[in-house]
């Protein structure tokens, strides 16, 4: 997949807030393969909902998403399965882990679905991230900031060929935070894709070739 | 354990044990009732197939009209067409079949050489289809040319005599091997002509109490010999296609002034009973498993319900819907086959116990009945497993159907 594109997009809430200077709301936009998005805006504008969107958990919006040349609204279960697996992988803002299992466990039940990463991959991911020694204990005794790292590696043991980050560093440090953006970027870049970040104005330290007001 | 089956550690977080282990005992509890009920009605259906001994073995039973006021009164005894129609409408009747009448003077007597008293009496002959009657013997044939009419008398009659009459007046009893042997005359009076034939035994009938003879001889003596031949028909004979059906009872219940002989004497009420009994009983076990059904549809329910995000979160990190169907329906599949087989085994325990009673009664073969009621049991837990099925999509589609 080399493109997403919107068109004419519309929230599928009246929020309330004025959408009218937005970039992305009622305009066309496309996001590249290969290339980094910046989506910055204040709390409400719909970051959220836009990811939402454009994973295929949000349908009830206006306006049209292409993904190449397919619409997504003509997408069924099984499209949006090849997508989630293949092509798009997400980092949810409320992390979406689950508390009762381990770490590993929790990287586990993304990675057997497609084997992208070896065991060995992993425990190197979690070594850099500064979690190894947390590998066996469950999600729910991290902090945010050690569920967050958590969830980054998770979206990366997946083929894609976008990554969507929604605020994934809020409860990081600025060291770990140039910890996650060096293995985000490496594996970006060994795959080509596109990343497409949500912030409330931080760029992070990623190289950005686009950056959108929502 | 193995990453592939992580998900299904999720998925049983919230299987309640209490809740499924109640369901285990609860529907245990009717499908042993519900089997045992069918295992035990399908052990004692031979008893009711057929009579034992005498020449019919069919089901067969005779329908006749209540005579009201007296031999010499108005009562009309006969049946109308419309009134034979709806008898062979009725469900439960295979065939129905008329009585054919003498209607000529028959007198029968047997001479006991020269100078000996002849014994004789005025008689009667009726007839009926020859489908009616099985195991006829050889001897019941007549040829149009033939002097000789194959008579079958009731077994009552015999045993009348024998233990009756005989006994009573210090005269031999005879064996229905020697009354076979015996052959007398008989005396065919009417339409102005007279002819003697030999009359023989040809069998012993325990379930039409008439004397009988072929239909093909009666229909040919009617027509050579038969005088006021009204063809009206006062009796009716039925072969039904199961004597234990209740429908016999409820539509003879409507109609008061039939009188019914049925061949079987009493096992027809037995059967109507026996019937009740296990109607009542599998009616038992439907109402226990009724609630229990629904009790499993309340647990998925429940369980759904609060799987709810877990089934959410994983369609969204990529996992197919019927990975996340598929752990369920296994479990209430299993759940359900273990019910039906656990069931099965204490099912195969009760007959173990009624078995002997039933040898008592002639029935010895009990494989075919624990089959019938096996195949029972898996079609059964399996229609359950699939309403559950269907139940468990229903709820996992209607939770994942995203806004």
């Amino acid at each position: 997949m080399n493109e997403i594109r919107l068109s004419n997009l519309q929230p599928p809430f009246i929020s309330g807030v004025d959408n009218s200077a937005s970039e992305i709301w009622f305009n066309k936009v496309s996001f590249l393969r290969g290339k980094n998005c910046l989506l910055s805006a204040a709390s409400g504008a719909g970051k959220t909902t836009l990811f939402a969107c454009l994973f295929g958990e949000r349908k009830n919006f206006k306006g049209n998403i292409f993904f190449d040349l397919s619409n997504i609204s003509t997408f069924g279960d099984r499209e949006w399965n090849v997508v989630r697996r293949n092509f798009i992988s997400h980092v949810f803002q409320d992390l979406r882990l689950f508390d009762e299992l381990t770490v590993i466990e929790n990287i586990g039940l993304k990675n057997c679905l497609t084997r992208h990463k070896r065991k060995e991959d992993i425990r190197l991911m979690l070594e850099k991230a500064g979690i190894a020694d947390k590998a066996g204990e469950r999600v729910e005794h991290l902090s945010w900031g050690q569920k967050q790292r958590v969830a980054i590696i998770r979206a990366l043991c997946q083929p894609f060929d976008f990554l969507l980050l929604d605020e994934p560093f809020s409860h990081l440090d600025r060291d770990n935070i140039a910890i996650m953006t060096g293995i985000i970027g490496e594996e970006i870049t060994a795959r080509g894709a596109g990343l497409i970040i949500c912030s409330l104005g931080d760029e992070h330290g990623f190289e950005y070739q686009q950056k959108i007001r929502i | 354990m193995r990453n592939s089956f992580i998900h299904l550690k999720l998925l049983r977080q919230n299987v309640s044990p209490i809740q499924a282990f109640a369901y285990f005992i609860a529907s245990l509890t009717g499908v042993i009732v519900l089997l045992a009920g069918f295992c035990f009605s399908q052990d004692i259906r031979p008893l009711f197939r057929s009579g034992e001994g005498g020449i019919s073995r069919k089901e067969l039973f005779t329908i006749n009209k209540q005579v009201k006021s007296g031999i010499w009164g108005k009562s009309n005894t006969a049946f109308t067409e419309k009134e034979i129609e709806e008898i062979s409408r009725q469900p439960f009747v295979r065939s129905t079949h008329r009585f054919m009448q003498s209607h000529f003077e028959v007198y029968a007597w047997i001479n006991f050489g020269m100078g000996q008293t002849n014994l004789g009496t005025e008689m009667f002959f009726e007839s009926v289809p020859d489908e009616c009657l099985e195991n006829l013997s050889p001897e019941w044939r007549w040829d149009v040319d033939g002097k000789q009419i194959p008579i079958l008398i009731p077994r009552d009659y015999v045993n009348l005599y024998n233990f009756g009459f005989a006994g009573s007046q210090g005269l031999p009893q005879i064996s229905e091997g020697l009354m076979r042997e015996i052959t007398f005359n008989v005396r065919l009076t009417g339409n102005g002509l007279q002819e003697i034939f030999k009359g023989r035994i040809a069998g012993f009938s325990t379930d039409l109490n008439t004397i009988l003879v072929p239909e093909t001889f009666l229909r040919w003596a009617n027509s050579r010999f038969g005088e006021n031949d009204d063809g009206k028909t006062t009796r009716i004979i039925v072969e039904v296609k199961n004597p234990a059906d209740m429908g016999i009872t409820e539509f003879f219940a409507s109609k008061p002034d039939y009188v019914i002989a049925r061949n079987k004497g009493e096992s027809g009420k037995l059967a109507f009973f026996l019937n009740l009994l296990i109607s009542a009983i599998l009616a038992v076990g439907a109402m226990i498993l009724l609630p229990s059904t629904l009790m499993m549809i309340l647990s998925i329910n429940l369980l759904i319900y609060k799987s709810e995000k877990i089934l959410g979160n994983l369609l969204l990190l990529g996992y197919r819907r019927w990975s996340l169907i598929m752990p369920y329906c296994a479990a209430v599949i299993f759940l359900n086959l273990s019910v039906g087989g656990f069931g099965l085994w204490i099912v195969s325990l009760v007959q173990s116990l009624y078995e002997p009673r039933l040898r008592a009664l002639g029935i010895d073969d009990f494989s075919g009945s624990f089959t019938a009621t096996a195949i029972f049991a898996l079609l059964f837990m399996l229609s359950v497993s699939l309403l559950d099925i269907l139940w468990i999509k229903r709820k996992i589609n209607n939770i994942l159907t995203t806004s």
